[in-house]
């Protein structure tokens, strides 16, 4: 037990066991393909295409001459049928390629070359592959890898963190492909850590699903990697944020405002390695990922391969959905991830998870007065007071709390998971943020 | 492929989506709950007279909230069941032959004047049922320190005798630390039997409704400063286990110093409570002119909590110990 030492965290009911133990299995081909120009942080692209514009599987159908951006390409060979505006994951509307598909068995990958010759590629080269195959961090936060495999001298990453943890409840994609992909993902790590020169690398697992430890540390094993090592870490939420996870595995704390950069670390999840390495062996550009379908209004839970583009209803129907007793419809966990309205909303590359939840599931309560059990204070992974920030952004003194650690705040959401008086406390910091974006803006 | 049309009212809400069960009420019945043992021991020493004072200390301030709410016409807090704990609590600490008049003044100021005019539930300064208790004291201070002795069920007659404390403190006279544990005692309603307490306490860490930093701190304190004396002067100080098992002292930490309201947010801040909180019980009882402290000792740590909750506010993820970004 730790005295004087903060803790932090959640342990929300996992919900995992419906689909860790499930082979992953290729989702259906949708009758038409909806392919955002935006699915990544940072400038959106310009389409390169036209109507009626017959175009091949992989080939790049956007980008934009910008620093921080990804490509985005055609899932599968077809036509484009429209270049327009659709409902997208953010909840806006967002450029979107339409497609048809044509009525063809995707191909398989050829390999165009080995990971040795990979591994001796120049980082530069590494690099532009990252960036013409459009890979972005698949965790959630979609942040171009080839940004990230280029810090801003003089800072060096010297730890490559790979993100094995997938903290949130009901996600097991990053379990699956650990355990189904264990060589590729290591390989693309090897990529990663080539890329920026890191001398060591370690793979964070949560003790919840020690088998995919195991099979990451035998893929170790067998490449005879001596500079990476598997970790196994406590099962707590956010154990996978970026910041906890650094400071658990390295000891490090990213500075304020800072980037992992500036302690000498980078954190990559495991399906961006994963991505990595397809597209330096294979040629392949990231058009595919692993989604996990659950929830308690989904009949036949699975992970799902699904081509980016594929309309969310597609998913949730192959996987036994029951519209009657969804209450609300989730991209991504049940603890960050955002509710949609519009189930034609594309997946994405950064699309980990499809929940159908039911009210059961969620049970929504009445709101309390704050009655100071300081359980939010004890969660915050951060080290913030939630309740005092929420308070003040709540009476728009939002340049107070930004002083008292407001825009330290990541929105795990894990202080308003445990709070009793079921005060929305991260719903209130955004309204700060958001404020104090609008000041700025002003 | 057969896609269905079908697009449910889906709901639209900020994440995070899943919430701890948890909630205010589930917290305030658990208090409840975990007193059940004390209520129960008062029953049989003190008699049926125990359950008429918890009746009108529960009926007066749910009436006193009540009154309040429909007056300011604002929705009833009472679905909280916060007052039902403060109510419970305050006849807990006050003697078993008050009169009923007495009773109702002092739930409705725990009430009025201990929450509903700071703004209802959270926003309170004070222990409400220490508020009642402390204001009675000042106005009825001879009722307050009128004890009887423990006559068993039902409890018609009363026999008037002092509490452990008080008897130590004006007659030299010790009680043993049996009978302190078991409650056959003199004194407030609920604090007399040790085991009740102790039993109650158990279930609310084990509910986690409470953590050990407050109680454990602050007993720790009295027992701190209480052996000390005791070893320098056993004539005239009582011994350790005489000083945690009589009077407030078990009730008070468990159940009063652990008020989330009134009680700082952070761990470190807590037992900076506790200590402080100890620290005037043993003043109190070993110097001062009454023979317990435990009110005053818990109303004095309320007042400083907010300063408490400054000076330990955690250290910044990524900050320097400062409080700059590092």
């Amino acid at each position: 037990m730790h005295l004087m030492h903060a803790s932090w965290g959640i342990h929300p009911r996992p919900g995992k066991d419906t689909t860790a133990g499930l082979a992953t299995r290729r989702a259906p081909i949708p009758e038409r393909l909806v392919i955002p120009l935006s699915q990544h942080t940072g400038v959106p692209c310009k389409p390169l295409v036209k109507p009626k514009q017959e175009v091949v599987r992989g080939e790049m159908i956007g980008d934009v001459d910008a620093l921080i951006t990804a490509p985005v390409h055609a899932s599968i060979a077809g036509t484009v049928e429209k270049i327009e505006p659709r409902p997208h994951s953010s909840g806006a509307f967002s450029p979107s390629v339409v497609l048809t598909p044509r009525d063809s068995p995707l191909p398989a990958a050829t390999a165009v070359r080995s990971i040795d010759v990979g591994l001796a590629l120049p980082p530069d080269e590494i690099r532009s592959i990252a960036r013409s195959a459009g890979i972005v961090g698949m965790g959630g936060a979609g942040f171009p890898t080839h940004v990230k495999l280029s810090p801003p001298p003089p800072k060096k990453v010297e730890v490559c963190v790979l993100n094995g943890a997938e903290c949130e409840p009901f996600l097991t994609a990053d379990h699956r492909i650990m355990l189904e992909r264990s060589a590729e993902v290591l390989d693309g790590m090897r990529l990663i850590m080539h890329a920026l020169g890191a001398a060591s690398g370690i793979i964070g697992v949560e003790d919840n699903k020690l088998d995919a430890a195991h099979a990451m540390a035998a893929a170790v094993e067998r490449a005879g990697e001596r500079a990476i090592r598997v970790q196994i870490v406590h099962t707590r939420y956010p154990q996978g944020a970026e910041k906890t996870l650094i400071q658990t595995l390295t000891g490090r704390e990213v500075p304020s405002g800072g980037l992992p950069a500036d302690v000498g670390v980078l954190v990559s999840n495991v399906g961006t390695a994963a991505a990595v390495r397809d597209a330096v062996c294979d040629g392949t550009p990231l058009i595919e990922r692993v989604v996990t379908v659950a929830g308690g209004a989904v009949g036949k839970p699975a992970n799902l391969l699904a081509l980016v583009g594929t309309p969310i209803r597609v998913l949730l129907d192959e996987c036994g959905w029951m519209p009657g007793r969804t209450q609300r419809v989730i991209l991504g966990g049940p603890l960050m991830g955002a509710a949609i309205h519009d189930l034609d909303i594309p997946v994405t590359k950064t699309t980990s998870g499809i929940l159908a939840l039911t009210n059961d599931e969620l049970h929504a309560s009445a709101e309390y007065p704050c009655i100071g059990c300081g359980r939010c204070v004890q969660a915050c992974p951060m080290h913030l007071v939630p309740s005092t920030l929420a308070k003040l952004c709540k009476l728009g003194r939002e340049a107070k709390a930004k002083d008292a650690g407001l825009l330290d705040c990541f929105e795990c959401g894990s202080c308003a998971y445990g709070c009793p008086a079921k005060i929305p406390l991260v719903h209130w910091l955004r309204v700060g943020k958001a404020s104090l974006r609008r000041n700025k803006a002003a | 492929m057969a896609v269905s049309s079908e697009n449910p009212t889906l709901e639209l809400a900020s994440s995070p989506h899943l919430r701890d069960r948890d909630s205010v009420p589930a917290i305030m019945y658990a208090v409840v709950i975990a007193l059940v043992p004390a209520v129960l021991a008062s029953v049989m020493f003190f008699g049926l007279t125990a359950l008429l004072n918890i009746l009108v200390c529960v009926a007066t301030g749910v009436a006193t909230e009540w009154v309040f709410c429909r007056a300011r016409n604002r929705p009833s807090g009472l679905r909280d069941g916060s007052t039902v704990v403060t109510g419970l609590l305050l006849a807990l600490v006050l003697p078993p032959r008050i009169p009923i008049q007495i009773l109702v003044v002092g739930s409705a100021v725990s009430i009025a004047l201990g929450k509903m005019i700071y703004g209802g539930l959270g926003s309170n300064i004070f222990n409400p049922a220490l508020i009642g208790r402390a204001f009675l004291m000042a106005c009825y201070p001879v009722p307050l320190t009128t004890w009887t002795k423990p006559t068993g069920f039902p409890g018609l007659a009363a026999v008037t005798g002092a509490t452990p404390l008080g008897m130590f403190k004006f007659e030299r006279q010790l009680t043993g630390i049996g009978q302190l544990f078991w409650g056959n005692v003199g004194g407030s309603l609920g604090e007399t039997s040790a085991l009740a307490i102790l039993l109650g306490a158990a279930y609310l860490f084990i509910r986690r409704v409470i953590s050990w930093h407050i109680p454990a701190v602050m007993i720790g304190t009295v027992a701190v400063f209480t052996g000390i004396m005791h070893a320098a002067n056993p004539g005239a100080y009582a011994s350790v286990p005489f000083h945690l098992l009589s009077g407030g002292l078990l009730i008070g930490a468990f159940f009063m110093a652990t008020d989330m309201v009134t009680s700082p947010t952070t761990h470190k801040g807590q037992m900076v409570f506790g200590i402080g909180a100890g620290l005037i019980v043993v003043l109190i009882r070993l110097w001062g002119g009454y023979p317990e402290g435990v009110m005053y000792g818990i109303l004095f740590m309320n007042a400083l909590t907010p300063l408490i909750n400054r000076a330990t506010r955690p250290r910044i993820y990524g900050y320097k110990k400062g409080g700059t970004p590092s």
